[in-house]
């Protein structure tokens, strides 16, 4: 995304770093930068943090983090009119909390819609939006600096008389809409609507549909801030192809706490620049409303993931450096501490941590919940907190331990759920309880009390623990930096995540590099060791490696979606894929130099979806000039020679035939009869360390000039060649000795060579050629040697 | 594309099964793809690390799930995929979709999922993305990941590990830097850039001027993709990190275009 260094600036008082430096801060503490051009900066903003990014606030923030510059404190007053009440214009029913976690709306009357002042436009083109009106440029303007996509509907096109409801439900399958911008869709009961009691008026969370639009005759908005389920937007988005500015926030995952100060935002700018009245209340669906999360770290496992050595100080200063709110516990202190303010609170079945606690628990969220508030994050069901914590003996017992029970009543785990899931515990876990100290417990369950709740009760005459499974602890004892994560940071969720920050803030350029101790013992892998050798075997013996593509034509294996449609088959050989090599190679035998194009690929084929072999192709065509029935004579032997000496080099049966030139052997067969190597030695070790340097491939046709030269004995092929490129210049691109002649009793030799011509620039011609020839003639027969 | 050898030292033909029939004839040419997993292999295999290959063909579990990619994560709109037929609908058996890998992770799955740790991997290994081609991106290419798994390995381990990498792969002058990326199979997430060989940090076109040049991803092994494979991430920890083998060649080698790798044609072979 794209940002306005100029806009950037007006959430700080003081000037921000230049360009340059601000980028070099961002690239090393947080994001990729992709690109500046004048003003703008464009920051790669990660799956990660596109929940706090994608706007203005969140970048401003993190710069504020990492610079120290302070934020600018906004005035977000604005006149709201006494009296007038949402409530008594609209209503608005939400039908399914998950996919609609949050739903606002709000009534302002007499707006005045008209054009955007100057600072709104320019902001907004600054960045490539173009202005259309007051209303709809503060939308869009909120949504960029925000993050949370917003929406006004114009109250006057909205259908029924008095109260107008809105309803935000899933589309009937082939209702129909048209969005903003003309555009038709067909929708189905996946995709969720804002809806009057009539008709859909808008896309959730990804387009506005034109029935509601404002345009210059709108006297009465309806302002609306939601929170939409991010794979439901995902998925509309894609099945309509449809991706917007909103839907892309959306898909990406936004916290449901984002809409009031969206919506207050969006109401000061629509009061001030819109001259609307604000009603006083604020129509507000949220459900379900989470916990804010908490997350805790010890010092000494950032400095295990890291390989740093931090002490308190240094992390409490990046804490604080990333404003975080936080405080230094003793987990079990902690949750002693906390769990008897619990009791009585009551017992529900699958209870949520993030949205039932505290007030509602089952036994495994009432452990969960109490370890997160110290900050040590447990799994959620019982049996996985069973294999999680360190095993004790009844003897060790302490205060703030757990300890597992099997009721033997209903359905026992016997198998980890989600931490290493599918674990076998034979003995069964299906309840746990916090050992309080002192021969105490207390814990949720739904037999305590008369309608289940938390309790605090004797270990010995507890009717639910007398089946006990074992004993665990859920906490080393090291003191731990927990921090209650604001509601933005959908990312930070776990330890490794707040290691994370802490590393990026400090920078990963100062931690100290470390050799890793050498603790294992590495294996030979048979099929790579004899790939390469097979390789080595080949090109000993003149043959040139390639590789060519799996996709194809023909084949069994089809995908989905294919690049083109000649690419949609993988292969189930590799004699096509060398054939066209041959074909192309021998077209440009005489640039390469080459008599015979020798190939060979080893790569995988596919007989079907669960029939992956790997082959070995060897292909060979003859460039020379010969007669055919000569040629393919040359072919069938060299073919028959390479496979014999493969075999007398591996020691092995190679059973293989050719055709047309190519030979395949299935390499899995072949592979498995051989011997297991013992090391690598002798395939990687590598005859040249030097690195060579790619020279250019001319897309231009080549030349071909033959010249045949007697000198006299004392001369050499050598000394003919040292004139003749001295002579042609970088035209000449290839060279080779193709006859030798010495006629009986005379003192002189012939020699023979092709010349082969081609410019990177252009395709040359016979007379810029020719003129190269004579030259070379010429500068032969000043030396008295005789062309022939 | 002349060669000085041939020019100045041309040899009588000879069939060139030279050895077969007892003769010297010219060696034929690795391709650069071979040379350069080769050079790789060697340098980790000297620093302790274990060659591993596995299937192309994968299925969706071991090439999204168990790698904490979930399904609707926008972290799989990072790799486009090739999907291949028949597509499998059902809700249960959605994650053994078949496809063409996009990544040699899946192999380091495999891996952990019958090894324990401690152990060093490399796995190099064509991949595929079902992407326009253009003179740096192809359907195909290689690519080489490297995973480390123990009680104590830190990012510090990784950091010196890559160090020593690319010294031997480039060097012994290269410098490298690490700052924060994300991949949804590690946490800590980062990008690793190498000083651009050509003008040593100076700016150049090969860099976009900036000194630098972007040149892996790498980062600590995320917890839920060791308990998916099931080793234990409360005692074991490690790093990951994967390598662009064809982007290496175009760097190293200065070539100009990513698909000559896999035209066939000899022109590109020869010439190394």
């Amino acid at each position: 995304m794209q940002f306005s260094y100029k806009w950037l600036q007006e959430y700080f008082e003081e000037s921000l770093p230049e360009i340059k430096d601000l980028v070099e801060t961002l690239t090393f503490h947080a994001f990729e930068i992709e690109g500046v051009e004048d003003d703008l900066i464009d920051i790669d903003v990660l799956p990660n943090r596109s929940h706090d990014c994608f706007c203005y606030q969140g970048i401003a923030k993190e710069i504020s983090v990492l610079t120290g510059l302070k934020l600018k404190e906004k005035n977000s007053q604005y006149h709201i009119e006494k009296e007038l009440k949402s409530s008594d214009y609209i209503s608005l029913i939400v039908e399914d909390p998950v996919l609609i976690p949050r739903a606002t709306k709000r009534f302002v009357k007499n707006v005045e819609v008209g054009l955007s002042p100057g600072w709104l436009k320019e902001k907004l083109e600054s960045i490539g939006q173009k202005s259309i009106n007051n209303i709809v440029d503060i939308t869009n303007y909120v949504m960029w600096e925000t993050g949370q996509p917003v929406h006004a509907f114009d109250f006057d096109k909205i259908a029924g008389d008095g109260i107008k409801e809105f309803n935000i439900r899933t589309a009937q399958s082939g209702e129909k809409i048209t969005t903003l911008d003309g555009g038709e869709f067909v929708l189905d009961e996946t995709i969720v609507v804002i809806s009057d009691n009539e008709k859909a008026l808008d896309i959730a969370g990804t387009k506005g549909g034109i029935v509601s639009g404002i345009d210059e005759n709108t006297k009465n908005v309806v302002l609306s801030v939601c929170n939409f389920n991010q794979v439901n937007i995902r998925k509309t988005s894609k099945k309509l192809g449809l991706r917007t500015d909103a839907s892309v926030r959306f898909e990406n995952g936004i916290s449901p706490d984002k809409v009031e100060g969206a919506m207050e935002m969006l109401t000061k700018l629509v009061v001030d620049l819109a001259s609307g009245k604000a009603s006083e209340d604020i129509l507000d669906v949220y459900p379900r409303r989470a916990n804010s999360y908490k997350v805790g770290v010890s010092i000494e496992e950032v400095n295990r993931l890291l390989g740093t050595s931090f002490e308190d100080d240094d992390i409490e200063k990046i804490l604080n450096k990333l404003k975080f709110n936080f405080e230094k516990v003793k987990p079990i202190d902690k949750v002693l501490a906390l769990a008897p303010t619990f009791k009585g609170k009551l017992y529900k079945y699958g209870a949520s941590v993030s949205y039932d606690a505290p007030n509602e628990f089952d036994c495994s969220s009432f452990t969960s919940y109490l370890f997160a508030q110290g900050g040590v994050s447990i799994p959620r069901v019982s049996i996985d907190q069973y294999v999680w914590g360190s095993k004790i003996e009844k003897d060790d017992l302490q205060a703030g331990d757990l300890i597992f029970f099997n009721t033997q009543n209903g359905k026992i785990h016997t198998e980890t759920v989600e931490y290493l899931k599918g674990q076998e515990v034979k003995e069964g876990v299906d309840h746990t309880g916090l050992y309080f100290g002192d021969g105490k417990i207390i814990h949720a369950s739904r037999g305590n009390g008369k309608k289940g709740e938390v309790i605090v009760e004797d270990l010995k005459n507890s009717k639910y623990f007398k089946q006990i499974i074992g004993y665990r602890r859920m906490s080393d004892g090291q003191e731990r930096f927990v921090v209650t994560v604001s509601h933005e940071r959908l990312d930070l969720r776990i330890k490794e995540d707040l290691i994370e920050e802490i590393g990026r803030v400090y920078g990963y350029k100062n931690i100290e590099s470390v050799v890793t101790e050498k603790v294992f013992e590495p294996k030979i892998d048979k099929t790579f060791y004899y790939i390469n050798k097979i390789k080595n075997i080949l090109v000993e013996v003149g043959f040139d490696e390639v590789q060519t593509y799996v996709f194809g034509d023909k084949g069994k294996v089809e995908v989905q979606k294919s690049l083109a449609s000649n690419l949609g088959l993988l292969r189930t050989n590799l004699k096509n894929g060398l054939q066209k090599s041959l074909e192309l190679n021998l077209k440009n035998a005489p640039v390469l130099g080459l008599d015979e194009i020798k190939i060979f690929e080893i790569g995988k084929v596919f007989g079907s979806l669960d029939d992956e072999k790997l082959y070995l192709g060897i292909g060979v065509t003859i460039a020379k000039k010969m007669k055919v029935n000569k040629a393919e004579i040359l072919r069938q032997e060299i073919i028959k020679n390479v496979t014999a000496f493969l075999e007398k080099e591996l020691d092995a049966k190679i059973e293989s035939e050719a055709q047309e030139g190519v030979v395949e052997i299935n390499l899995d067969n072949l592979i498995e009869q051989l011997p297991e190597p013992k090391s690598y030695e002798d395939v990687l070790d590598l005859d040249s360390e030097e690195i060579g340097v790619f020279k250019k491939i001319s897309s231009y046709p080549f030349m071909l000039r033959d010249i045949a030269v007697f000198v006299p004995n004392e001369n050499s092929a050598k000394d003919i060649l040292t004139l003749v490129k001295e002579n042609a210049g970088e035209l000449l691109v290839q060279t080779k000795l193709f006859d030798t002649y010495s006629p009986e009793g005379e003192d002189k030799t012939s020699y023979a060579f092709n010349l082969v011509f081609q410019s990177q620039e252009k395709t040359l011609t016979d007379e810029e050629i020719n003129k190269i020839m004579e030259k070379i003639t010429l500068e032969i027969e000043t030396k008295n040697w005789e062309v022939r | 594309m002349m060669n000085e050898d041939k020019i100045e030292d041309p040899k009588p033909l000879v069939t060139n099964l030279s050895k077969v029939d007892g003769q010297v004839g010219q060696k034929g040419h690795l391709h650069l793809i071979t040379q350069t997993i080769r050079k790789i292999s060697e340098i980790f295999s000297e620093m302790g690390f274990e060659v591993v290959s596995g299937p192309e063909i994968e299925d969706e579990y071991h090439n999204f799930d168990a790698l904490n990619i979930p399904k609707n994560h926008p972290a799989r709109d990072m790799q486009d995929t090739f999907w291949l037929k028949p597509l499998l609908s059902s809700e249960h058996t959605d994650n053994l979709k078949k496809l063409l890998r996009t990544h040699t992770s899946p192999v380091q799955v495999r891996y952990m999922e019958n090894n324990k740790p401690p152990f060093a991997i490399i796995v190099p290994g064509k991949v595929f993305r079902n992407e326009a081609t253009d003179v740096t991106h192809d359907a195909q290419f290689h690519q080489c990941e490297g995973l480390v798994v123990g009680e104590n390995i830190t990012l510090a381990n990784l950091k010196e590990t890559l160090e020593t990498f690319f010294k031997k792969l480039f060097g012994k002058d290269v410098v490298i830097r690490l700052r924060p990326g994300y991949f949804s199979f590690v946490e800590p997430g980062v990008e690793v850039d190498m000083v651009c060989f050509r003008c040593k940090g100076k700016g150049c076109p090969s860099c976009s001027h900036s000194g630098w040049i972007e040149i892996l991803g790498a980062g600590m092994v995320h917890p839920n993709v060791l308990n998916s494979c099931g080793i234990d991430s409360r005692k074991y920890q490690g790093f990951a990190f994967g390598i662009g083998v064809d982007r290496i060649i175009m760097l190293r080698h200065g070539l100009d275009d990513i698909r000559r790798l896999y035209s066939g044609d000899l022109k590109l072979v020869n010439q190394f």
